[in-house]
């Protein structure tokens, strides 16, 4: 029974990490409606990024961590200015292949700059496990959680109330009537990028606080990917409960299934939730509805 | 002049050649009427006047488009609406998954701050006082007159000297329509802003206009007060659907329909 | 298709034909002579990398039918593959059915699965059906490895006996690479025919605007789930064919990279165009093998980058190129290929 609470619980505070980096992708889907493949390797960048300010130029964390912060909300406005701005007005299949011809890119980039090694990651956050009860959980997983639900209580706060953040909101909406009155849609991407770079480095110290890393721990991109779609990709809000649903069920699965299959559910259920909800609600639990015509 | 556009041509793709040599002038605080059939050119008109043709790969590619005296052809469209010209869409484009209030405060993008923004919303609140009501509801669920009032409403929260109206009648009903053009002559009359309209409906357009056009085929090919294009038989005739001997119209009067224009010469 | 001046068809046949004046043959059987003759003039590893081509070929023509065509991205061609593979090595290893069975078993297991998401493809569109397909990725990954080893050995993977008819074995690198080439050609010259068809324009229907397809009388529902599955299908059989090369099946051969790569050869080749798929397959693989060639030497220039240089290069090369692609040639080399052509036959006058 201990265990099994003990899943449950654990299982929500991952899902609540992946939120974070679905975030991530929410806020550029919101504007740019983009679904971007290469947030995991913005994420692995932001990581290395990080190891490379503290562990190599021995910087303090008080500085290692706003720059590497502030470099990853360039690289995203840098993307954003270079890859994705020529393509303003093409079709989705063009955006799909762009940012996947980016994730393939950056792997090699990422590979090239810091080779293959695993490399530890410094312990940005305190390290101790926090118990409650008797349960024991990784600290840096209870400040991430919180972290998430201050990020998108901020994050909805800033889309749903500020001039700003409206602004990006009609820009997500549609492009052409953001344009008629006035709004700089470039901008408002531009932002959108740099927004979610900065929330894929925060991710990135919360998920690999103190643990070994290679370039493939870019993979959280694609486990965060059920989170995003199951949420809608345009709810922050949603985010968090997609988050907290896929993380429980996961828990809950790995606890009863795993003993059948031996390991392994963990990486493959939040698929199979994601694609049942899917066919219920094509456009995800909290997602915008689509009004076709034709 | 408020506005002035001399003989300015526009082109699609590089290829089609959409506006051949379009003149017009409107003065603050008038009201202008742009007439003609559908694929005319009025759209692209407005387009072209406020810079939302680049987004669609529309070129103005001869003659000169003045606002207040000055080119603003190559104008970003973001700096028209900062000097006060504001596009409304045609077909009702509000932002379904925001609310009425939240639409109206993205249209005062341009307003200096919190305060002024504020002020201009209790403003276009006074104009349209059934939009109090409804602030807080999506904006994709109201009715479709509601919607109008919005998106007018949402362009008023620029502040704007001039707004291009293009067919606020589409899809609404009669009493609809009457209300909304009571609104642009009353916006004209106490906020002297002045008002370029696309219309199919002639008739309502042109009982407020101070003056109209009338647009075929990428040219203007009528010019005249408002009410001398209500007598206008042929204005009668094809966008009034009302034969000159009184009777309804028969088919042959539409067989007929090309041959008849007499502006065509 | 423009004409050299001076043809002219005079029947339905003769307009219908691929093959139309005596150049084209000349070249065409040119063309085909080297592809038969490349076991007996290809040096070194050339008839490998022509079999692992015709493998990719297959499959790269499915993904052109299931996304060029009918406009559905599909990023589970890899696992669609995977099935194919897993469905004919089972039949061979467990059973010993003969590969003339197992093959378009492979075939149809694949596109059954993938006739799955077609099946959601007409809910779920857009992004959300580019990620779905990616759930095609992992419930692969995770069945192969969690069912019944007896079936399809986990972790171990399967063992295949070569194919063979009778007491031919198909068991050299020659052998094989005919039975890819004619497995290849049949399936190119059904491709072919399948775009020419009314199956074909319904996929361009669907994928220009579905909903203006449906009003139009084309059945939406039927014809994502058919994309899918023909897609599949070829997948499916490039998966069989891979199996029978290698002759050994583990899920590990079957990443969601692969997929990506095969999207890749489409974007290079030019999307919606039979010859796009051939020539992106062909562009791609060669690249890749001149890394793999060129990489240890260059590493032996540059130590430090040690020997994931080889790996990080195609990465970077790929990625590259995909990006330049999409933003300079959306169209694909084959766009290129045909202006150059175009401007060959009428030289020398500009149009």
């Amino acid at each position: 029974m201990l265990s099994l609470l003990s899943y449950v619980a654990n299982g929500a505070l991952t899902g609540l990490l992946y939120a974070l980096i679905a975030m991530s992708f929410v806020i550029i889907y919101r504007s740019a409606r983009v679904f971007n493949f290469a947030q995991g390797e913005i994420v692995i960048v932001g990581a290395f990024l990080v190891w490379t300010f503290m562990s190599a130029f021995d910087l303090p964390v008080w500085v290692s961590v706003p720059l590497a912060l502030l470099s990853s909300l360039l690289l995203g406005v840098l993307i954003e200015r270079l890859i994705l701005r020529p393509l303003v007005g093409e079709e989705l299949f063009a955006f799909v292949m762009v940012t996947i011809g980016l994730l393939i890119f950056i792997r090699g980039v990422v590979l090239v700059a810091w080779g293959p090694e695993v490399r530890f990651f410094p312990a940005v956050l305190p390290m101790a496990a926090v118990k409650v009860g008797p349960l024991v959980f990784d600290r840096a997983l209870v400040i991430g959680a919180a972290v998430t639900l201050v990020v998108a209580a901020a994050a909805s706060w800033f889309f749903n109330r500020t001039q700003l953040g409206l602004e990006m909101t009609a820009v997500a909406e549609d492009h052409q009537i953001a344009l008629s009155l006035g709004i700089s849609v470039k901008r408002s991407i531009a932002v959108a990028w740099g927004i979610s770079g900065l929330l894929s480095t925060l991710a990135a110290i919360i998920f690999l606080n103190g643990k070994g890393m290679t370039f493939l721990a870019s993979d959280i991109g694609f486990a965060a990917l059920p989170v995003a779609l199951l949420a809608g990709l345009e709810s922050i809000g949603g985010v968090v409960l997609g988050g907290l649903i896929v993380g429980i069920a996961v828990g809950l699965a790995a606890y009863f299934l795993d003993p059948i299959f031996h390991g392994g559910v963990a990486a493959v259920f939040p698929f199979v939730i994601m694609v049942v909800i899917l066919l219920i609600r094509p456009t995800g639990l909290f997602g915008w509805k689509t009004i076709e015509r034709i | 002049m408020l506005l002035e556009l001399n003989n300015v041509e526009v082109v699609y793709s590089d290829v089609i050649l959409v506006l051949k040599g379009v003149s017009l002038s409107v003065e603050a605080g008038q009201i202008v009427a742009l007439l003609g059939a559908n694929g005319a050119g009025k759209t692209t008109t407005l387009k072209a006047i406020s810079g939302l043709l680049r987004s669609e790969d529309g070129k103005v590619t001869g003659g000169s488009i003045r606002f207040q005296g000055v080119p603003i052809h190559a104008e970003e469209p973001q700096n028209l609406v900062r000097r006060g010209l504001v596009q409304v869409i045609e077909g009702r484009r509000i932002l379904p998954h925001m609310t009425v209030e939240q639409n109206l405060l993205v249209g005062g993008k341009v307003q200096k701050g919190r305060v002024e923004r504020r002020q201009m919303l209790d403003k276009v609140y006074g104009y349209f006082p059934k939009l109090v009501n409804l602030r807080a509801r999506v904006s994709g669920y109201l009715s479709g007159g509601e919607q109008q009032m919005l998106v007018i409403g949402r362009a008023l929260m620029a502040g704007p000297r001039l707004i291009l109206l293009d067919e606020p009648s589409l899809g609404l009903a009669p009493m609809t329509v009457t209300e909304i053009f009571e609104l642009v002559e009353r916006l004209r009359r106490q906020e002297g802003i002045a008002f370029l309209v696309v219309e199919q409906n002639a008739n309502v357009a042109l009982a407020v206009a101070d003056h109209g056009y009338v647009m075929e085929n990428g040219r203007i090919v009528l010019y005249g007060t408002g009410p001398e294009l209500r007598e206008n038989e042929d204005i009668k005739e094809f966008y009034m659907g009302m034969s000159i001997s009184g009777h309804g119209k028969s088919f042959k009067d539409v067989k007929h329909y090309k041959r008849r224009k007499r502006w065509l010469g | 298709m423009t004409l050299p001046g001076g043809v002219h068809a005079e029947t339905y046949q003769q307009d219908r034909a691929l093959i139309r004046t005596r150049w084209q043959w000349l070249w065409f059987a040119g063309f085909v002579a080297v592809l038969l003759l490349l076991p007996f003039i290809g040096i070194g590893k050339a008839v490998g990398i022509a079999t692992v081509i015709g493998i990719t070929l297959i499959a790269v023509l499915g993904l052109q039918l299931t996304s060029g065509c009918a406009g559905q991205i599909n990023m589970g061609q890899s696992a669609f593959m995977g099935v194919g593979a897993y469905a004919a090595g089972a039949l061979a290893a467990n059973l010993h059915w003969s590969f003339l069975l197992t093959i378009p078993i492979g075939g149809i297991s694949a596109a059954v699965f993938g006739a799955v998401f077609g099946l959601a493809a007409l809910r779920i569109k857009g992004f959300y059906l580019a990620l779905t397909t990616i759930a095609a990725q992992f419930i692969f990954t995770f069945a192969m490895l969690k069912l019944p080893k007896e079936w399809f050995g986990q972790s171990e993977g399967l063992r295949l006996d070569p194919a063979a008819l009778g007491s031919f074995a198909f068991n050299t690198d020659n052998r094989i690479y005919y039975l890819v080439l004619a497995v290849a050609a049949l399936m190119t010259y059904g491709a072919w025919g399948l775009m020419r068809s009314r199956t074909g324009r319904a996929f361009i229907a669907v994928r220009d605007n579905d909903n203006a397809a449906e009003v139009i009388g084309i059945n939406v529902f039927y014809y994502k789930t058919l994309a899918f599955f023909i897609g599949a299908f070829y997948a499916g059989i490039a998966g069989a064919l891979w199996a029978y090369y290698v002759r050994y099946v583990q899920a590990d051969q079957f990443t969601l990279w692969l997929s990506v790569w095969y999207l890749g050869m489409l974007i290079v080749g030019g999307m919606g165009s039979i010859l796009g798929a051939i020539i992106g397959a062909v562009v791609i693989r060669l690249l890749q093998e001149l890394i793999t060639v060129a990489g240890p030497q260059v590493a032996d220039v540059l130590p430090a980058l040690g020997g994931q240089f080889v790996f990080a290069a195609m990465n970077m090369l790929l990625g590259g190129l995909i990006i330049v692609f999409v933003i300079f040639e959306p169209r694909g080399l084959v766009h290129r290929w045909n202006i150059v052509k175009e401007s060959y036959r009428i030289w020398p006058f500009p149009h």
